[in-house]
């Protein structure tokens, strides 16, 4: 199709196939077709995706919600509607705010932690130093990893007597218990879930760093503005929307992280890692209590609504 | 105001040096370590090259029917989903950008609610409703929940590459005659070729490395690489060697795959990312 042409005759055109351009749901056409052939007309596109969302994402989330209210466990030979009872004793206790402490605490530091890094090494590329690319892709590799792997890979590399880093660490004066002390597990899977996440942060503001204008830069240099002041308020403002994004992407997947501490301290030692995930999971498959299970995971759910109302928000369809 | 910035430029070189060394060491100790006996896997830095080089841990592996099966299960799932995800995620696109939709919003709020749902809330259901239909420890069961959890990313995706595509392009298409199916495959497809590579890789990356929903969803016909090498975290007597040429074999494939492909992804990332 020859683009150049493209434009040509653009304005006669009535749209008989239900093209539509700008606003969403706005048709340019002024021949409306009648509803039930505007919605069947619609179905080849996003009837497939409506139909496997709704399979895999809300039937089981639903199901989810409803298990909670009910007092089903392995068991049990029929499923009786208790109200919320599962909520009363599996979420309003001390090991459901201790889990969502802990989970709160690994969005929060992890966070402050992955984004600094990331920020600095993404302005150092940004400046495009002689070999920048090279340094762009090894520092990429570990977005792609297996977290799983890349748990076990840590923990394998940090085990007291065995692992090469907890060798390296004691050599110059540090023998840090990894997984025996409650603070060194915490900053453990902080240092896990930062090496697999920076990466992505820092390809994210790499990216919008790109479209930050150079003029602005210049005209605030030649007003003697050092480093600091460049940053602040010419940088800053102008990656706030990427920054808005990445938190929430950031916020989501840390609330959700499950792989990392699964196949390296699965909670332990005693509770000092328990994540909301990993209760729900130790609930519903290592005590088979599947109702208190359900009512975790979907406290945990609610307790992020507001995120996901940002989320939503930010979705530009 | 000159040597100052040498000394910056010196300073920015060696933190990216640090950090390229920080990423990179684990996986060229895995990869050394892959080739140790047990024993000699174990140890400091200082006596990492003190060992007989061995290929035992992955002759192990190959004649493992297990590990097989588990390689095969995990390069069909990944496969089928990445092709589903970006099929159903693609048309899903072409909808919101250039067509009248029924209940749009209620379409990307609830994309968005599978996109972001804490997955350990699903498990139970999800497991329940595979096995009232039949389909529990079933490769189609995997599929289709991965298909699902997939979509919403590769919809956002294609739609930022297809809103970048001038409408004029395609009314010029159909004003020539074309219709539907060759407006898809001679206009759209050709021009969203990138765009496809980069949804496909981010895709088969997730698909690949996805671990808990095989887990839920069967025991041994659905057992992927990443289950496989799961059970190494429970064990009491860590086998690490074998381990870690395990770990090799997991991550190699889609570390290539993607490596190759970077500039694409590069470019999906971005797309995707900043757009939603």
């Amino acid at each position: 199709m020859d683009v150049a042409r493209a434009g040509w005759g653009a304005a006669e055109v009535t749209a008989p196939s239900g093209l539509t351009v700008g606003r969403p749901g706005r048709r340019t056409s002024p021949v409306r077709p009648s509803p039930l052939r505007r919605h069947l007309g619609s179905a080849p596109y996003v009837g497939p995706a409506w139909i496997i969302v709704t399979a895999t994402g809300i039937i089981p989330l639903g199901y989810g919600i409803w298990m909670s209210l009910t007092d089903q466990s392995i068991g049990a030979a029929s499923e009786r509607f208790i109200g919320l009872e599962n909520y009363v004793t599996a979420v309003f206790t001390k090991s459901f705010v201790d889990s969502l402490m802990v989970t709160m605490l690994f969005v929060v530091c992890g966070i402050v932690i992955q984004f600094v890094i990331a920020y600095l090494l993404a302005s150092l590329l940004h400046l495009q130093m002689r070999g920048f690319q090279v340094f762009r892709t090894i520092l990429l590799v570990p977005m792609m990893l297996t977290p799983i792997v890349v748990g076990l890979i840590f923990r394998f590399m940090f085990t007291p007597s065995i692992g090469v880093l907890y060798f390296a660490l004691r050599d110059i004066g540090l023998e840090i218990p990894w997984f025996t002390d409650t603070l060194w597990a915490r900053v453990f899977i902080i240092m896990l879930d930062s090496w697999l996440t920076i990466p992505l942060l820092m390809l994210l503001l790499l990216a919008g760093m790109a479209g930050v204008s150079e003029e602005s830069l210049e005209a605030a240099q030649l007003d003697g503005a050092g480093w600091w002041a460049r940053t602040r308020y010419v940088v800053l403002p102008q990656l706030t929307p990427v920054i808005t994004v990445a938190l929430l992407i950031r916020i989501v997947d840390a609330v959700r992280m499950f792989d990392q501490v699964f196949a390296t301290t699965r909670g332990g030692p005693g509770t000092s890692t328990m994540t909301v995930s990993i209760l729900a999971y130790n609930q519903t498959f290592g005590y088979f209590a599947f109702g208190p299970g359900a009512a975790i995971a979907v406290a945990l759910t609610v307790v992020m609504f507001p995120v996901y109302f940002f989320y939503l928000r930010m979705t530009k369809v | 105001m000159k040597r100052r910035r040498i000394i910056q430029h010196t300073l920015g070189q060696l933190v990216l040096i640090v950090a390229s060394i920080l990423a990179i060491f684990p996986l060229l100790w895995i990869v050394l370590s892959s080739f140790k006996r047990d024993i000699d896997a174990q140890g400091p830095a200082a006596e990492a090259f003190d060992f007989v080089p061995t290929l035992e841990n992955y002759t192990g592996l190959f004649q493992s029917s297990e590990f097989l099966a588990a390689g095969l299960t995990t390069v069909v799932t990944a496969t089928a989903t990445t092709v589903g995800a970006l099929i159903i995620g693609t048309l899903a696109a072409y909808g919101f950008a250039r067509r009248w939709i029924p209940a749009r919003r209620t379409l990307v709020t609830i994309l968005v609610l599978v996109q972001v749902v804490p997955v350990v809330v699903l498990l139970i259901p999800l497991y329940r409703i595979a096995s009232t239909l039949g389909l529990y420890d079933q490769w189609l069961s995997v599929i289709i929940v991965q298909i699902g959890l997939n979509t919403p990313f590769a919809t956002w995706l294609m739609l930022a590459f297809i809103r970048a595509i001038p409408i004029e392009v395609e009314e010029a298409a159909l004003i020539d005659g074309a219709n539907q199916f060759q407006l898809f495959r001679f206009v759209l497809l050709p021009m969203l070729r990138s765009g496809i590579v980069a949804a496909g890789i981010l895709t088969a990356i997730s698909a690949w490395n996805s671990f808990i929903i095989p887990v839920i969803l069967g025991q041994s016909r659905t057992r992927t690489l990443t289950t496989y090498i799961a059970k190494f975290s429970s064990q009491d007597q860590l086998l690490w060697a074998e381990m870690c040429a395990a770990a090799v074999l997991i991550m190699a494939p889609i570390v290539i795959f993607a490596l190759v492909m970077q500039k694409s992804l590069l470019a999906g990332m971005t797309a995707g990312s900043l757009k939603f």
